[in-house]
């Protein structure tokens, strides 16, 4: 064997190009799998961890005016091992002219979603002074011992900062509901204790949340698991009914914000990277193939004479299966070692700007390894595979040269008028398809894969942006947006009103707790006054207004409640004694928010209130001006709303442009690999045309057609393909506050369409000049 | 000067380290119309000689004269139309384009061509009018060489230039090959050069060029050459 591993070695580099080609295309599809990899799992494994640690709720209850009794009553629901209760409200911190928004929770014990102090003492629910949210310490410049002061309601507190913290509630802290991006010097939180509060309000502090860890499992098996899905299912219930007129909503973990929008994140970048990885995987098969095949047919009389010698069929199998194995296996372990410092610190140092953990770790999991495993496998078996037929059969047979296939007419042949018109250029390259169908199929299937990958990632960038751009431009077309606090009064609004020139809508969003007979969730509702800076779509594109006939339920949400048109639903707005029940007039396509949307005359004949809570107006000027009033909570611009929303998409452009990358790395490295093969395939034929006269432009015709057919077909297969693909990666994509739409600008298509042409006639000449360099003479030498 | 001339005529070959002299200062002469058989060993150079000839390579010293026009100085562009126009080749192993057909591969060349004949009338010519449609995997040997030698001959060239046409065949069929050779360019008033290792047909030649070591070892002129028929293999 020593000796034909020497062999393997010079054929390896006699046949560098194809075999570097199969290497780069391990390499690839397993950094690209190991660096995402190493980034989403390292987010879910410390995650969940911290979650664990930190015994984080499973559940929140959201109300007012809870008292201890109702606490100790949803205590005694049948699995619920632990309560916690807890008084938040959100208070101001002034610095300069402005003021940030600091939420403040305050307990009588720390027991559940403990918080993981990073600097100074550690929290204690019932210690003097606060523990500050260390994101916006940091933004602040604000350190333990520092003393700082809220403001809520007209009164105000001195609080020393004993420390600063990272709740394992607020994986992702925005703020408020609207709000995608952190803004750390905007909003904050922060734990104080219940004596504190008090000072603060002037008044006992009233329980408004609830938070709930569910008894373990404690055999997990189908039926206690079914078991436990029912005592959810229960506990919610029992939650509502023992708090009565206090209840306002109940939140599990995949629906509460600070955490569901990092569980989100990690689905977001695992699905992309198996579907990507997936792909990139067939294709590195693929050029193995290819490669293999032709190197067994280059050998036929080597392999022929290795017989004749007495060399046994599965030794010289075991000899072809190592060109796979060696090439796979050096080519996947460079990916694995390359991907965690390179492209998993880059994209985690991307999500630092987004979320906030006690500890960032890229990690992989042994997924990687057998990912890395399953190539080297697959490359191996398909180097076994193009090995087989060669050594198949007598010594004397396999060492002579294959003798021709069979001919009959192809297809296109029986169709005499078109065939007759086609040049010698087509035909010879349609006969020579039908010849190697598996050489012209790879290649089409690399310039599909590539043409689908391309649409996939461009695409994600322009859904991206098109949802963005909609959201804030066409869905909402207001200058500027102006929430108000819980507090703020008829007069208040009334004030605020007078600021503006009148070109005003008024708007009520609330969290809502929904049920149909079904299923329930929470969402937003949101309550239009007169004004027309909202414009509703259905799916086609229509607009939607909204009358007294019923709601409008977002498209999203309607396939979680599995709801359709006419169907009823039931509301019940946080602070509502009762549901309201409505019935769905319109399902609308909306990214964000995920709820129902009603008018105020709908809302109000239907027996509700309407309490508007924020402000649309036409001057974006308004925002600056309303941002220092006291009843404001929050004031932004749609232009505000349109760059936070441009920059959490930026999170993924470090993504895109890396499989844009793999895309045309791949695709050059398949069209490059088929072309070459394709040469030395034809290598005799072409030194033929040059010795009968053939001019080198005449030759090149004939490469070119050949490429042509490859190209057509590939892009054909292509296009559809990436539509689909990129329609499966949205979908992934939406989370549970944003749904995306697949879309892909016509400018776009058309410069990935010319980027495959470009690249394939590129491939071409590159191919070409080999052909019109070739040695005549070696290449027409008399074979035995 | 006559028809074909070579004067002192050179190649040697870079193998690595080694230098292979192909060819050591070879000359001689053909005239219009002859029937040429240049005879010689496996590495006498004479496979060289007629890549050289048919411009395929370049000599490295001495001068190619074919019909008043001087080779040696000619750029691979005039090389192209000098093997276009003025050549006419035939391999040992054919070297059709297996995905066309007996007609097609022949009339590649006539379209081509300055002055070619017609592809139709050259299958006929070979005595394969019935197997114009039939690709290169469906024919026998023989056939394959006469699709060769249509090919060669449809567009009108100076000169034939034939390496080791019956290589591959059987004697008989050898035979039928190398007397077509003859009669083609008896018909057609074609200038043919066979290059062979096989002395037999040397009686059937007009000019026999013997080559070893790379160099002549002897020239002999046949008044009286025998027919192809008459040659004992």
């Amino acid at each position: 064997m020593l000796y034909l591993m020497k062999k393997m070695l010079r054929d390896l580099w006699n046949m560098k190009v194809q075999f570097i080609a199969v290497f780069l295309m391990s390499l690839f599809a397993i950094f690209l799998y190991a660096g995402l990899e190493g980034v989403w799992y390292g987010m879910l494994d410390y995650g969940e961890e911290w979650l664990e640690e930190s015994n984080t709720a499973d559940a929140w209850v959201q109300g007012h005016g809870i008292k201890e009794e109702d606490v100790q009553k949803i205590n005694g629901l049948s699995g619920v091992e632990n309560v916690q209760a807890v008084s938040s409200l959100t208070g101001e911190m002034s610095y300069g002219e402005k003021h940030s928004n600091v939420l403040l929770m305050a307990s009588n014990v720390n027991e559940i979603s403990m918080p993981e102090t990073v600097q100074g003492e550690s929290y204690l629910p019932k210690g003097d002074g606060i523990w500050l949210y260390e994101e916006f310490s940091k933004e602040h410049r604000i350190r333990p011992g520092d003393v700082i002061r809220i403001e809520y309601g007209g009164r105000e507190v001195e609080l020393e900062v004993q420390g600063t913290l990272l709740s394992p509630e607020y994986l992702s802290y925005t703020g408020t509901p609207s709000s995608l991006m952190p803004d750390h010097l905007q909003y904050g939180y922060g734990y104080i204790s219940l004596d504190s509060m008090q000072r603060l309000t002037g008044a006992v502090p009233e329980y408004n949340q609830i938070k709930i860890r569910y008894e373990s499992l404690k055999d997990d098996n189908e039926e206690t698991s079914e078991r436990f899905a029912e005592d959810k299912k229960a506990i919610r219930s029992g939650a509502e009914e023992e708090l009565g007129a206090a209840y306002a909503a109940y939140f599990e973990r995949s629906d509460f914000k600070g955490i569901s929008d990092f569980t989100d994140k990690f689905r977001q970048l695992r699905s992309m990277t198996v579907l990507f990885s997936a792909v990139l995987i067939l294709l590195a098969m693929l050029t193995m193939q290819t490669t293999m095949k032709r190197m067994i047919e280059i050998q036929r009389s080597q392999i022929g004479t290795l017989k004749a010698l007495g060399y046994q069929n599965w030794k010289i199998r075991l000899h072809y299966l190592l060109y796979g194995f060696w090439v796979s296996l050096l080519g996947g372990i460079a990916g694995l070692f390359a991907a965690p410092p390179t492209i998993s610190e880059a994209l985690l140092s991307l999500q630092k700007k987004f979320y906030s953990v006690p500890e960032w770790r890229v990690r992989n999991s042994i997924i990687s390894y057998v990912i890395l495993a399953g190539v080297v496998l697959l490359c191996s078996a398909t180097a076994l595979w193009a090995s087989r037929r060669g050594t198949q059969g007598m010594p004397v047979f396999t060492m002579r040269e294959e003798p021709p296939k069979k001919r009959g007419k192809i297809f296109a042949e029986r169709f005499t008028g078109f065939w007759n018109m086609l040049s010698y250029e087509w035909k010879w390259t349609l006969r020579a398809t039908a010849q190697n169908k598996a050489r012209m199929i790879i290649g089409i299937i690399g310039i599909a894969g590539s043409t689908a990958l391309l649409m996939d990632s461009v695409g994600l960038y322009d859904s991206l942006n098109y949802v963005n751009e909609r959201l804030y431009g066409t869905q909402f077309d207001y200058g500027a947006r102006i929430s108000l606090k819980a507090e703020a009064t008829e007069e208040d609004r009334e004030e605020l009103y007078e600021r503006t020139n009148g070109d005003v809508q008024w708007v009520q969003e609330n969290s809502v707790d929904i049920r149909t007979s079904k299923s329930r969730s929470n969402a937003v509702i949101q309550i239009y006054g007169d004004g027309y800076f909202i414009h509703l779509e259905d799916a086609d594109g229509n607009r939607v207004a909204l009358s007294n006939e019923g709601a409008a339920v977002s498209e999203k949400l309607a396939k979680e409640l599995n709801v359709r048109e006419n169907d009823a639903l039931q509301l019940r707005i946080a602070g509502q004694n009762s549901y309201m029940t409505v019935k769905v007039e319109h399902i609308v396509s909306v990214a964000a928010p995920q709820g129902v949307f009603l008018s105020s005359a709908f809302w109000e004949m239907s027996g509700g209130t309407f309490r508007p809570n924020v402000l649309f107006t036409r001057e974006a000027s308004t925002s600056k001006d309303a941002e220092k009033l006291s009843y404001v909570n929050e004031s932004t611009t749609l232009a505000e709303q349109l760059e936070q929303a441009d920059e959490a998409t930026s999170s993924v452009l470090v993504v895109i442009i890396m499989l844009m990358a793999g895309a045309f790395l791949l695709s050059t490295i398949i069209l490059y690999n088929l072309g070459i093969l394709s040469f030395t395939e034809r290598s005799r034929e072409y030194a033929t045309l040059k010795v009968i006269g053939y001019r080198d432009r005449e030759i090149k015709s004939f490469i070119r057609h050949d490429n042509m057919l490859q190209l057509f077909a590939g892009l054909l297969m292509g296009v559809p393909a990436g539509h689909f693909l990129l329609g499966v990666h949205i979908g992934l994509a939406s989370t549970g506050t944003f749904a995306y739409t697949p879309y892909l600008r016509l400018p776009s298509l058309g410069l990935i369409l010319t980027a495959i042409c470009a690249l394939t006639f590129l491939v071409n000449a590159s191919v070409s000049r080999k052909a019109l360099t070739l040695n005549m003479v070696e290449a027409l030498k008399s074979v035995e | 000067m006559e028809y074909l001339n070579f004067q002192n005529v050179k190649r040697t070959y870079q193998t690595g380290n080694d230098e292979v002299r192909a060819l050591c200062g070879v000359s001689f002469d053909i005239k219009e119309k002859q029937f040429a058989v240049i005879l010689g060993p496996s590495g006498s150079g004479k496979s060289t000689l007629l890549n050289l000839l048919g411009g395929m390579d370049r000599s490295d010293g001495g001068q190619i004269v074919m019909d008043g026009m001087d080779i040696t100085g000619f750029s691979g562009a005039k090389l192209t139309d000098y093997r276009r126009t003025d050549v006419g080749f035939v391999f040992q192993f054919y070297n059709l384009i297996p995905t066309l057909n007996a007609y097609e591969n022949v009339n590649m060349a006539a379209r081509i061509g300055r002055n070619p004949f017609e592809a139709a009338e050259m299958m006929k010519a070979v005595g394969l009018e019935k197997r114009m449609k039939h690709f290169p995997a469906e024919m026998s040997g023989g056939e394959l060489q006469r699709v060769a030698i249509a090919r060669a001959l449809v567009k009108n060239p100076k000169i034939l230039l034939c390496d080791e046409p019956t290589g591959a065949l059987d004697s008989e069929t050898g035979k039928m090959i190398l007397s077509l050779l003859k009669r083609m360019s008896r018909e057609y008033g074609k200038t043919v050069v066979i290059v062979t290792h096989n002395a037999a047909i040397a009686p059937a030649a007009d000019k026999v060029i013997r080559l070893k070591d790379g160099k002549i070892e002897g020239i002999q002129v046949n008044d009286n050459p025998i027919s192809m028929e008459q040659v004992v293999w």
